[in-house]
């Protein structure tokens, strides 16, 4: 059925819950009860390690920022880490409100665009 | 609209296209690649469930779900990981619904962005939320690894399709504009024109390249690299949460495959006006993308992840910037 954008972003949306909520429903209807489950299948799997090789368990949330600018590109990691990374979490929200209003920038520079082109 | 059309979509998000095909489909389309793919290793595959073993990801999916228990490590947010889960599967859905496959798919002007905001956006999102919301360094290694791969395979993906949009939008004037059913309707008409020929070619390419890394299939399974970081994403994944974290990969595999074969395929095409011969037209196609992506699969060794950036950089985003650039000057 055709559409206008608002409306089937809506519908999608509701799509999306409804599914979830039906997927929720099968899944705790189905999915097998908890057994007697060990201390060892409670711990993290560290490859045969224990978990007092680690200096913490719960690795910090920008931990994860900081593999993936590693990981996409390690000069822009190393630029990064010498210029600007102090280890605090706070500056690390402010880099990634930089970036993601760069993004909304450009979000912005397109939207611009195509309203200037009709479309 | 009425509420009878509601009821029919959300009948259609449980049905067809919805939930229980998505399920068959991506049960198969893992059978057809674990089959493939151990075919051209000399190796058996799956046997044993069904004939050809073409029962066994049913199987295995149905023994992790109903026999297996639920993942228990004191440290991980188990409930924050099933949500996703379902977010991820809801997202899933919703994507297929805007495919022109079935009388109640929902389409209009702009309905790509849509598809990117469920498919590129939710599904990937989802992935690895469910990963590292049970810690462990081999989980987060590979959750990161993750997310660089598709930081740059996600928009390759998309731009390859914003390709077909343009030029049946602009040069072809077909109605919705950067529509995806518009695309799926003219596709084959921009492959029979040797002006738009050289564009659609470079975007097949691009997606081809950006679906196998998106996919984690070799030569991109960097995040998941056995040797290297155990099992990536999914070490800490056991059970139910591992069978639902299976399924939003299959899926994502199955719709991909969906996408390629009816965005740059044609689907039904030359048989739009015969239903059944369309739709068998449309499922040869189909296994025709699968069985590339596993050729490619069984082709290649996994690549480190510079190498991968580089090869994502190199054979999808570029040709898909070249195609796009063509495009505009057509």
């Amino acid at each position: 059925m055709f559409l206008d954008p608002l409306t089937a972003t809506l519908i999608l949306s509701g799509v999306l819950a409804f599914t979830a909520l039906i997927t929720w429903f099968i899944y705790s209807v189905v999915k097998s009860n908890p057994t007697n489950v060990s201390e060892e299948f409670k711990e993290p799997y560290l490859a045969g390690e224990p978990t007092s090789t680690l200096s913490r368990i719960d690795a910090p949330s920008n931990t994860l920022f900081w593999g993936f600018i590693y990981g996409l590109s390690r000069k822009l990691y190393h630029y990064l880490r010498e210029r600007m990374h102090s280890g605090i979490l706070n500056e690390w929200g402010e880099y990634m409100s930089v970036y993601l209003g760069l993004l909304s920038l450009i979000g912005l520079l397109f939207t611009a665009l195509i309203l200037l082109r009709g479309g | 609209m009425d509420i009878m059309y509601i009821l029919g979509v959300l009948a259609s998000a449980l049905t067809y296209p919805g939930l229980a095909t998505l399920w068959i489909i991506s049960m198969f389309s893992e059978w057809w690649v674990r089959k493939l793919t151990a075919r051209a290793q000399r190796r058996m595959g799956p046997t044993y469930v069904g004939p050809l073993g073409v029962l066994q990801p049913f199987a295995d999916f149905i023994k992790l779900l109903v026999v297996k228990s639920e993942s228990s490590q004191r440290y991980g947010n188990i409930s924050l990981a099933k949500a996703f889960a379902f977010v991820g599967i809801g997202a899933l859905v919703a994507s297929t619904l805007l495919l022109p496959i079935s009388p109640y798919s929902i389409y209009s002007r702009y309905d790509l962005i849509l598809l990117i905001y469920f498919f590129g956006v939710w599904v990937a999102v989802s992935e690895v939320v469910i990963a590292i919301s049970i810690p462990n360094p081999f989980t987060l290694k590979g959750a990161s690894r993750y997310a660089s791969v598709i930081a740059l395979c996600e928009p390759a993906f998309f731009l390859s399709l914003l390709i077909p949009a343009y030029l049946t939008a602009k040069v072809l004037k077909a109605e919705p504009t950067w529509s995806i059913t518009a695309v799926v309707s003219y596709a084959p008409q921009l492959w029979l024109n040797p002006l738009t020929l050289i564009p659609m070619l470079l975007s097949l390419i691009s997606i081809l390249v950006a679906t196998q890394s998106k996919l984690m299939l070799p030569p991109f399974n960097i995040p998941e690299a056995e040797q290297e970081v155990i099992a990536g994403p999914t070490t800490e994944l056991s059970g139910p949460l591992l069978a639902l974290f299976n399924f939003i990969h299959d899926a994502d595999l199955a719709i991909s495959s969906l996408i390629i074969t009816l965005a740059f395929l044609g689907g039904p095409y030359p048989f739009e006006s015969n239903p059944a011969l369309g739709a068998l037209t449309t499922i040869v196609k189909f296994l025709l993308v699968l069985t590339v992506i596993t050729v490619i699969r069984a082709s290649f060794g996994r690549f480190r992840l510079e190498q991968g950036l580089k090869t994502i950089v190199k054979y999808s985003i570029t040709p898909g910037l070249i195609g796009l650039a063509i495009a505009l000057i057509i």
